[in-house]
């Protein structure tokens, strides 16, 4: 008679903690896994009495907060859901906030910028590496990547950079001794500086390729691209020998090139390529991922040398409408043509604005010639053939994608 | 050329023992449960939370599916939900009991077992 009674109170309580588990999934499963757990509940009474019930409720509670945490972030439609792209269906609220949870954190460093504030990389370059945390515990959990983590991860590529160059130049805080140890080890063997800066980034890039070309994901179009884009890194890296081939020096001087140019670029290749991992996934949406590097670094803003109060201004409108408004345009758009209007647009935009500031920066300096105008827009070319690489990449995945789901199944 | 099947690949322990379990027949959440604890001599001990959450996953990859009529329902509680193996769910157990059985033939050849 005693045991029945804890018996009850056993399964009120595990009734009300089956509302830890997503709607759908506890109308679906709630009452079958209730029952069974009051067959757990006699069975373990049989046993042990009231001790049977409480280690039987040690063994409960672990699997039920799992289980329950597992259902939540991988069903679609529950509260903490959004793992999957719905095709043609707008996605869960919580999952348009979360992409918009960096842009929010820019807009706000972006205010402490024009005040003259020198907040604002440490703001989006921390929001990188927390944003970053609950994506990383998804894939662990379920393997699966969610959608709203290629913006994150975009701005996590882009802090690594960061690192990379402080690392380079010397301005990492030289009170950590963490740090000065390892500054002293880079600076005190040039080695480890090459390998760190260069050899770190093009190993990773060449299994990236190696990986994606092994599974047929570059299109004529991708190779011709990514070469481009290959080419203009040498170009701008041999800063150095373009101005001597400018004045006909032919001499090649190794110790010029600029590895934080290399760390630089090759940080924006790689995430390309990443995306093309993700692409069958996520579709054309993994031209997040680029778009979450672009978005800290394309416009400078405010300058102590700019006055100009209301082009500070223009460019917050701008940032803020790129950071804010486009992620949730391309992820709320409902069909795959309005995905592929809206990627295009925003990129477009971005780029174009970045290369009418550099353009107006040529313009306001006295002509030196072609080497000049190639340092003025080769970061531009270099983040048009990025993107154009990108696009192409992801553009024959999808197709490929689409075309294996269009064949009918094989029993 | 066809493609081998998505379920030549290792299955989780959870899954493979439910499959295990439901060789035998049809059998409801509970008897799976109790038939995996026998398997596994009290070892493997699933809850209720990994139990239908696997169900759920198996019936969305066809490995199992529910079965429509309750094996005699004069015996049995009407609101229990039974479930059975399908064609895809007999070759996954299959191909998994394999490539278990080979690590073991070449565990006990490297007398990687403490018996050995």
């Amino acid at each position: 008679m005693k045991s029945d009674r804890w018996i009850e109170l056993s399964r009120r309580f595990y009734s009300r903690l089956l509302y830890l588990y997503p709607k759908e999934h506890r109308l679906e499963y709630g009452p079958s896994m209730l029952q069974v757990f009051t067959n757990q509940c006699r069975s373990a009474c049989q046993k042990g009495e009231f001790w049977g019930l409480i280690a039987l409720w040690f063994r409960i509670l672990p699997d039920l907060g799992i289980s329950a945490l597992q259902e939540q972030v991988s069903s679609p439609r529950s509260s903490w859901g959004m793992l999957e792209a719905v095709p043609n269906a707008p996605l869960p609220w919580k999952a348009v906030a979360m992409v918009l949870v960096p842009g929010l954190i820019f807009f706000i460093a972006q205010i402490g910028q024009l005040s003259g504030q020198d907040w604002f990389d440490l703001m989006v370059y921390r929001a990188a590496y927390f944003l970053i945390i609950p994506v990383i515990l998804i894939w662990a959990i379920t393997r699966k990547f969610p959608i709203w983590g290629l913006v994150p991860l975009g701005l996590l590529f882009n802090t690594v950079w960061g690192f990379g160059y402080r690392l380079q130049n010397s301005m990492l805080d030289s009170s950590n001794q963490i740090w000065s140890r390892l500054m002293y080890l880079v600076y005190q063997y040039p080695i480890v500086e090459k390998i760190v800066i260069v050899a770190g980034p093009l190993s990773l890039m060449i299994i990236l390729v190696w990986l994606s070309a092994r599974r047929r994901q570059f299109s004529t179009w991708a190779w011709a691209w990514m070469g481009i884009y290959l080419l203009l890194v040498v170009i701008t890296m041999r800063y150095a020998f373009l101005i001597n081939l400018a004045s006909f020096n032919w001499k090649f001087y190794p110790e010029n090139i600029s590895a934080s140019d290399f760390y630089y670029y090759s940080g924006f290749l790689l995430l390309i390529l990443l995306g093309t991992l993700l692409a069958s996934r996520h579709g054309r949406l993994v031209i997040l991922l680029p778009l979450g590097y672009l978005l800290p670094t394309v416009l400078y803003g405010h300058t102590t040398e700019t006055p100009l109060f209301w082009i500070s201004g223009i460019v917050l409108v701008y940032r803020t409408l790129i950071a804010v408004v486009a992620p949730v345009w391309i992820v709320r758009s409902a069909s795959d043509k309005a995905i592929k209007q809206a990627s295009t647009i925003v990129v477009l935009a971005v780029i174009g604005i970045q290369v009418a500031m550099h353009a107006g920066e040529f313009v306001s300096t006295p002509w030196q010639g072609w080497v000049q105008i190639y340092s003025s827009f080769s970061t531009d070319l270099l983040t048009i053939a990025g993107i154009a690489l990108a696009l192409s990449l992801y553009k024959s995945i999808v197709h490929e994608q689409l075309q294996s789901d269009l064949q009918p199944q094989k029993s | 050329m066809t493609e081998p099947s998505p379920y030549y690949r290792p299955l989780t322990p959870a899954v493979y023992h439910i499959l295990l379990a439901l060789t035998d027949g049809e059998k409801h959440g509970y008897a799976i449960m109790k038939d995996v604890e026998v398997q596994t001599d009290g070892r493997f001990k699933m809850g209720p939370g990994t139990l239908y959450g696997s169900i759920k996953r198996m019936l969305a990859a066809s490995l199992i599916e529910e079965a429509d009529e309750r094996p005699d329902p004069e015996l049995d509680d009407e609101r229990r939900r039974y479930y059975r193996l399908t064609g895809l769910g007999e070759s996954a157990v299959s191909a998994e009991s394999e490539r278990l059985a080979q690590a073991l033939t070449v565990a006990r050849q490297k007398r990687a077992l403490t018996f050995a």
